[in-house]
């Protein structure tokens, strides 16, 4: 059984196209990043996971049932955002001890325990919490409530750096201890790679790509030089993006195929500077929408 | 259809409160600060609580004595507004009719003049009845007409006219007027609608409170009145 | 793969009891509006004065209708609160589906209702206590104080239907205004507008008629039977038109 399988989904809201046609499958217990640019449409699609929103078109399950209305779906997912409104009579203790009440896998010792760590006061209300704090408890919710279905939407809004790496890492450490379906969008993916098992790429309301990072790492070739011989280096290959660096130099990223990889030493050869392409900056000039980025306005 | 006025303005009040609630609040996303924390509402929350229910002590303890005027509902039925007193004026006096002060004075003489000592007024009626004999004796009655509002009888509570003789001359003195105050028990609404005794809100507001002087006297003497506007009923005639 | 098979029953108990404590500010409104109405109503609802030539009668009239109706208001604003996108999010930080939230909002009104109910009616003796024991007000009443007191039950009862119906209304309301904000003018728009037809028709049989079906109903099993039928349609007609209601 596939934890989540999305068939064609199509999402408007008013006449503006958030979704299209977007398919995937994630299977199993691992930790997806859901990456793309502002406006891709990730949150628009984990608001679909979680039950939120309705797809237009197109068909969604969630452990084999449309997560829609259903309390089965709703019991075993939780989404947690920046967004998220908690009630403001309650006190975090108070949040905390209703969430164990509605989620049957919740673990208390852990929430305890992340709740100390990270000195939040248990008698102050969540309305009255600065951004990082709030995404701390927010954080803390979703990783105590032990969802197999556990969804995090630019879940380190307002952390510190600090903050945040503790929470990759007591992310990680839960998930060893407790594997289940994480999906995490965020836009530091060079903080998150190590955690991740795939990524889902989005562009413009439709997946871009949809491969295990260790895939990503080795999808494309970073190229630099000068511009005379890497264009004609880089002629008949996929270029995935091209930047002037300076009067001469230039960089360029190919995907890798079995004739780049063959032709790598031989533009060594030439005098290239061959590197691989951190997988952050990839994702950048993947879903550009131009081949020169932001120079191309420029140009 | 006053309640029905009433209702409307409730509906329209409700309909302002409501735009006005939406203008405020309006649909943003934006979180609610807390104004209170928990205990503080708890603490209101039970002293309201304590509050009401003290309430229901202390009005256990109100005095329930009857008040001191009469329950009317229990004769209410068999009551004919009206009739009675203006049977009076036929010199046929019901015995129901409540009687207050009364005066009987000695009188021999042919004629008495009648008076007010009070700025020369007088705006009660005179019914006059003369008597089958000379007796020489004069008999003043107050009779009171039945005054019912909103179900409390107020009849016993009419002042009378004093009456005395000084020489040939009968002196009245209308009393002054009784001001009484009452705070009333008003059913709820939600009460009201389901114990209601409709027929019983609007009887009693239209009855005057007024006394009437009857006069009995002998056969054959004369009254003369000294006041322009004083108006003398003669029974039989 | 271990996955909860929560029941329906269980996630609406489980959001009841949620609602019951996080929700409590209500409670505090509703105790600001009814001392407010209560210190309204010391100036006695209305009064009537008869005057003749030899006395003037002056009574004035104590009741809580103020009370009562101001307990209604706050019950119609009180259901439009929890139909707004706040409290409609805070239920799907947790679990639950549409028409989950909306019965455990249902259930969460009817407490509020009972209780609002119970306490505006019982009003009644802390301000008779007070214009007695501070006031020196004497009272009379066409009934021993202890007869009264029975009626309070009957009171209560149709205090709690009446405020019961009015959340009812401003669910659906609110309701409305979530699936469309123009209904926040079409609403207000409408009910003038039958009004208007209403007097200018001339039809006045059907305004009396509106009016008394439960105004004036006097029989109180008849009475709570079209109450809770009202406030089931009402209610039913709530939840379906939300059940598509997208959240945060």
């Amino acid at each position: 059984m596939s934890v989540i399988t999305c068939k064609d989904v199509t999402k408007h809201y008013r006449s503006k196209k958030a979704l299209n046609n977007l398919s995937f499958t994630i299977e199993g217990e691992k930790i997806t990043g859901i990456i793309g640019r502002n406006g891709a449409g990730k949150t628009t699609i984990l608001k679909i996971l979680a039950g939120f929103l309705e797809a237009t078109s197109g068909e969604v399950k969630i452990f084999d049932e449309k997560p829609f209305n259903n309390i089965m779906v709703s019991a075993n997912s939780i989404y947690i955002d920046d967004q998220m409104t908690l009630p403001s009579s309650l006190t975090l203790a108070e949040i905390l001890k209703t969430a164990s009440n509605f989620y049957e896998n919740w673990n208390t010792a852990l929430a305890d325990g992340l709740f100390n760590y990270f000195s939040l006061d248990p008698s102050q209300y969540h309305c009255n919490l600065s951004k990082g704090m709030k995404s701390t408890f927010n954080m803390i919710l979703g990783l105590s409530s032990r969802c197999q279905l556990t969804i995090f939407d630019e879940p380190t809004t307002g952390m510190d750096a600090a903050v945040r790496k503790d929470f990759y890492r007591a992310l990680l450490k839960d998930y060893i201890a407790y594997p289940r379906t994480i999906l995490l969008s965020s836009h530091h993916l060079d903080e998150v790679e190590d955690l991740l098992e795939d990524v889902l790429l989005m562009k413009d309301g439709q997946l871009h790509l949809h491969i295990p990072i260790s895939e990503l790492k080795e999808y494309a070739t970073s190229v630099k030089g000068k511009r005379t011989i890497l264009e004609k280096w880089i002629r008949n290959k996929e270029v995935i993006h091209r930047s002037d660096l300076g009067a001469e130099t230039t960089y360029a990223v190919v995907k890798n195929n079995s004739a780049v990889l063959l032709q790598l030493d031989n533009a060594r050869h030439e005098g290239l500077d061959i590197s691989p392409v951190n997988s952050s900056d990839l994702c950048v000039y993947l879903t550009s929408d131009t081949k020169g980025g932001i120079d191309d306005v420029f140009s | 259809m006053s309640s029905m006025v009433a209702f409307l303005n409730i509906t329209i009040f409700i309909i302002i409160l409501f735009l006005s609630f939406h203008l405020i609040k309006g649909n943003t996303a934006k979180p609610r600060k807390k104004i209170f924390k928990v205990k503080i509402l708890h603490t209101i929350l039970f002293s309201y609580v304590f509050l009401l229910l003290v309430g229901i002590i202390l009005y256990a303890f109100i005095p329930s004595e009857k008040y001191e005027y009469m329950e009317f509902k229990e004769n209410h039925e068999s009551y004919q507004p009206n009739t009675s007193f203006d049977a009076i004026y036929e010199g046929m006096i019901d015995k129901n009719i409540k009687i207050g002060d009364k005066f009987t004075f000695n009188y021999t003489d042919d004629t008495l003049e009648v008076s007010a000592n009070k700025d020369e007024e007088f705006s009660l009626t005179i019914v006059v009845e003369k008597k089958d004999t000379n007796d020489e004796v004069i008999e003043l009655t107050n009779y009171l007409n039945t005054t019912i509002v909103d179900n409390i009888d107020f009849t016993e509570t009419i002042p009378s006219v004093d009456a005395k003789i000084s020489g040939n001359t009968l002196i009245l003195q209308e009393p002054d007027t009784v001001e009484i105050t009452i705070s009333k028990l008003k059913k709820e609404f939600t009460i009201s609608q389901f114990t209601s005794e409709s027929h019983m809100d609007n009887i009693g507001h239209g009855f005057n409170g007024e006394s009437l002087l009857y006069i009995k006297i002998p056969k054959d003497l004369e009254l003369i009145s000294s006041m322009n506007d004083i108006y003398i009923h003669y029974v039989n005639e | 793969m271990f996955l909860a098979k929560p029941t329906t029953v269980s996630v609406i108990k489980k959001q009841y009891k949620y609602k019951s404590k996080a929700y409590l500010d209500v409670y505090f409104s509703l105790v600001v509006l009814q001392v407010i109405s209560i210190l309204l109503s010391f100036a006695g609802a209305n009064s009537m004065g008869v005057g003749t030539p030899t006395m003037n009668i002056n009574i004035t009239y104590f009741s809580v209708d103020i009370v009562i109706v101001f307990t209604m208001i706050w019950g119609f604003i009180t259901a439009i609160q929890l139909t707004t996108k706040n409290y409609r999010n805070d239920d799907f930080s947790f679990v639950t589906n549409r028409v989950n939230s909306n019965i455990s909002n249902g259930l969460f009104l009817l407490t509020a209702s009972i209780i609002a109910g119970i306490t505006a009616m019982l009003s009644t003796f802390l301000q008779k206590s007070v214009l007695y024991y501070i006031g020196g007000t004497n009272f009379i009443a066409d009934m021993s104080l202890f007869d009264y007191a029975k009626q309070i039950i009957i009171g209560i009862g149709s205090g709690i239907l009446y405020v019961l119906l009015f959340c009812a209304l401003g669910y659906v309301v609110g309701t409305l205004v979530q699936l469309h904000k123009s209904f926040t003018f079409i609403i207000p728009a409408s009910f003038f507008g039958i009004l208007f037809i209403i007097e200018s028709l001339g039809l006045y049989d059907l305004r009396t008629y509106l009016f008394e079906f439960l105004f004036s109903e006097p029989s109180f099993v008849i009475f709570t039977l079209k109450i809770l039928s009202i406030v089931a349609v009402v209610f039913t007609c709530a939840t379906l038109m939300s059940n598509k209601l997208e959240v945060r």
